[in-house]
């Protein structure tokens, strides 16, 4: 259980917002701009490598913004992994940490392998070391072994140490790629005639442009080790997203201005330049961005110094600050014992996650030595945009599902539209990848499968459970349970039987079966094996439902520990597939911040199947029964269920409708849809409609007159629903008279409320 | 000037100004919320609703 957990150790907090920020700049800026720069000049011209950066920039943010909400609400060691297990559950969070810590760790081994490349090359061209031109592979191979162990111990020092080395890198090739898109100006206000190498804009057309933002994006990355600082970020409610947001903003700002340097840097007619400028640059692909820094800096070899020093800074920066993000996403999975727990030993000197780190050394020194980096490295890129798949699905699910329950430091403006449009476009980028490396696609397939095995042959059997999930406490189950099933939440016995009653009719017309539940809802502090001193009230309320239901339907009890009750409601909704939740209202006004109670609202907004809630429906029979309609699936249960409910003999349904200047509504035509409802008596319907300005006081005032109000619940959107009162809610709340609520389950909507 | 640079320009400009944009509401988002402490998404939109 989690309260007697042996690791009790936990990692230090001393990482400011300056310190990840730069760690997240870091990992961007690593070699993926001097990379980059050439090849987007070359496949998508001058004007489009600037946009190549701008957009992708863009795209970038919106995913910082769900990664900053996220690590807002869930700040902790473990990034995405920590995302998906609160979102998607155990399965899910597995994957994703075993692909970030694979990713994280296979990036580590290009950046040592690109640190080696550059350097050794550097000394290689000033003939100091001969014989490095005969054993270059051999050389590079060390090279990167070394300075892969310098880093995993710079990171074993601690996360101070770890900050500062990696800000001090990072400080260096910002200031230093500041210095080229300055320069870069300066030639250009020099020089104005320099801006026609912009000419022409986009040589080869619009639809290149996509395909230069898909192999750039990985350069955007550096969010996620940000969010895997979690548990080290000093004021890391605050400090996670702005580091994500703001470092996101200066990458871009900054690949801008060396793209335009870059491209300015090259004087048309100028010796050796016998095309374009852009053409000049394009085509040395890669290498297109050093041969423009020397010309724009063309003193002796100042430019390929400070290129040299530059690559340097950025490889080791990024290699420290993937080694970090690799080492955190390995010690939450032996936090959390999805692996072994030793992963999880944190060094008492020095506050780090000492066998974790050496678990990542092991891959990153294995993958640097012994394996093809550019096809790995693909592999690594389909893994992180996965990762941010995930994670922009997480922000989505989590919002919907727990945001009554998580204290955010931060929410995103236009929710959901930025996580939506960042998995459209991720989407479409991830599929190009298939472009660049076939091998690719092969190769993560087979990481997250044998990710698969090692989850349901080692994580599954090892891993606890955590304080937010629900457990069954006690559960009895009827060998007849089938056809129509219909879910009672039970609280207390006080409205035990006029749920009953009115459930007995419900059952007794769809001729289905019963479950009745009890979430017991335990405060966090209080340990799970006191759980059951909670469940006193609960068990009286469905004992006494028993006796009154058992000899006529059959039925099943659970009683379950959760410590939010709409969510595990909602949750065993799921879990039993039932068709109805039937539930009481105790009618009180909420709190301000929800519209009928902390309860109904997620529910209803929530639940995958019909919902029924009653409010003070204490007689036992009803003979004038108003149902205001406006349409939709809602109308239609809540007319259903007024049938149902119906006194058999005598009585009447009033279908009743109001129209407005702006609005009207014909309840004939509607009830002609509805002929082929079960239980309807159309005998005794009596279709009422009136004119007036003010819906919500009208129908008040008409429901005086009756015994019952069945109403359909809101139709608007979710997110419209956080802002306003609807109309059937405010009538449901000032409604003195008993009352019904109804939410139809809608086919696709309710797919996606389960799924999403 | 062509066509294509024209547009582009316009495009670079509604990225930059959208991404400086987001970036200055989230700071001033952030400023916002961590004045009174965190709390749950419904009711920091409720806040955002009053314009607290």
């Amino acid at each position: 259980m989690g309260t007697d957990r042996q690791i009790s150790s936990e990692l230090s907090r001393e990482l400011t917002l300056f310190h990840i920020t730069m760690m997240g700049l870091g990992m961007m800026i690593g070699a993926g701009v001097f990379l980059g720069v050439g090849n987007a000049i070359h496949y998508v011209g001058p004007g489009g490598a600037i946009l190549t950066f701008a957009l992708n920039g863009i795209i970038a943010l919106f995913t910082a913004m769900s990664y900053g909400e996220l690590s807002s609400a869930i700040p902790r060691a473990g990034g995405a992994y920590n995302f998906a297990r609160i979102g998607f559950g155990r399965g899910t969070s597995f994957i994703a940490g075993w692909m970030e810590w694979f990713a994280s760790s296979v990036a580590g081994s290009i950046y040592a392998l690109t640190f080696s490349i550059y350097t050794l090359r550097f000394f290689a061209h000033f003939g100091s070391f001969g014989w490095l031109n005969e054993h270059m592979d051999i050389a590079i191979k060390i090279s990167a072994l070394f300075v892969a162990v310098f880093f995993l111990y710079v990171n074993y020092r601690g996360a101070s140490e770890t900050g500062k080395v990696g800000a001090f890198f990072t400080l260096g090739q910002t200031v230093f790629l500041a210095f080229i898109g300055i320069i870069g100006i300066l030639v250009t206000l020099r020089d104005p005639s320099r801006l026609s190498n912009f000419k022409p804009f986009m040589p080869h057309g619009w639809t290149k442009l996509l395909m230069t933002m898909g192999f750039t994006y990985v350069a955007f990355e550096g969010f996620e080790v940000i969010s895997q600082a979690g548990d080290e970020a000093v004021d890391a409610r605050r400090n996670l997203p702005k580091a994500m947001i703001y470092s996101v903003f200066v990458v871009t700002l900054t690949y801008v201005a060396v793209a335009f340097a870059t491209v300015v840097s090259v004087k048309a007619g100028s010796p050796g330049v016998d095309q374009a400028p852009w053409e000049w640059i394009g085509q040395f692909r890669e290498r297109g961005f050093g041969e423009a820094v020397s010309r724009l800096i063309p003193q002796g070899n100042v430019g390929n110094v400070l290129l040299t020093m530059a690559v340097i800074f950025a490889s080791t920066s990024a290699l420290n600050a993937t080694i970090y993000s690799a080492t955190r996403a390995c010690y939450a999975l032996g936090r959390d014992r999805m692996l072994p727990s030793a992963l999880a030993s944190i060094s008492k000197k020095r506050k780090t996650p000492w066998v974790a780190l050496l678990g990542t050394g092991g891959i990153l020194v294995a993958v640097a030595l012994f394996l093809p980096t550019i096809d790995v490295a693909a592999s690594a890129s389909i893994m992180f945009l996965f990762l941010f798949f995930l994670v922009n699905f997480c922000v989505i699910k989590i919002r919907r599902h727990m945001s009554d329950e998580l204290k955010y430091g931060f929410v995103m403006p236009f929710f959901p539209l930025f996580p939506i449009a960042a998995i459209l476009a991720q989407a479409f980028l991830a599929v190009w990848l298939i472009h660049m490396s076939p091998i690719a696609w092969i190769v993560a397939p087979l990481w997250i499968f044998s990710g698969l095995a090692v989850f349901h042959l080692y994580a599954k059997r090892h891993v606890e459970p955590e304080g937010h999930e629900v457990f069954v406490l006690k559960e009895e189950k009827s060998p007849e349970v089938q056809g129509y099933r219909i879910m009672v939440a039970l609280a207390n016995p006080q409205n035990a039987l006029e749920l009953v009653r009115n459930t007995y009719k419900i059952c007794n017309a769809k001729d289905g079966s019963v479950e009745l539940l009890h979430m017991v809802p335990v405060p966090d502090q209080v340990p799970l094996k006191d759980a059951e001193l909670y469940m006193g009230e609960g068990r009286e309320a469905i004992l006494e439902s028993m006796l009154y239901l058992l000899p006529l339907f059959p039925v099943s009890t659970t009683f379950r520990y959760c410590r939010n009750v709409a969510r595990g409601i909602v949750s065993a909704v799921r879990e039993k597939k039932a068709n109805m939740l039937i539930m009481g209202w105790h009618g009180e006004h909420p709190e301000r911040i929800f519209r009928l109670g902390s309860k109904v609202d997620p529910i209803i907004e929530q639940s995958p199947c019909n919902v029924v809630i009653f409010k003070e429906c204490n007689k036992s029979s009803f003979q004038r029964i108003l149902v205001p309609l406006s349409g939709g699936p809602n109308g239609q249960l809540s007319l259903e269920t007024a049938g149902i409910l119906l006194d058999q003999q005598v009585g009447e349904i009033v279908p009743f409708t109001v129209n407005t200047d702006r609005r009207s509504f014909d309840v004939e035509k509607f009830l002609d849809t509805c002929r082929d409802l079960e239980h309807v008596p159309w005998n005794r319907l009596r279709p009422k409609t009136i004119e007036s300005k003010n819906v919500v006081h009208s129908i008040l005032q008409e429901a005086e007159d009756y015994d019952l109000i069945v109403i359909g619940a809101t139709r608007e959107p979710w997110l419209r629903q956080v802002y306003h009162l609807t109309i059937p809610e405010a009538i449901a709340r000032d409604c003195q008279r008993p009352l019904v609520m109804v939410k139809a389950a809608a086919g696709l909507g309710s797919w996606l409320n389960r799924w999403v | 000037m062509e066509k294509d640079a024209l547009l582009g320009i316009l495009i670079l400009t509604v990225t930059l100004s959208f991404l400086t944009y987001l970036t200055v509401w989230s700071k001033r988002a952030l400023k916002r919320i961590h004045t009174k402490g965190p709390a749950t998404a419904r009711e920091l939109l409720k806040e955002h609703e009053r314009g607290d």
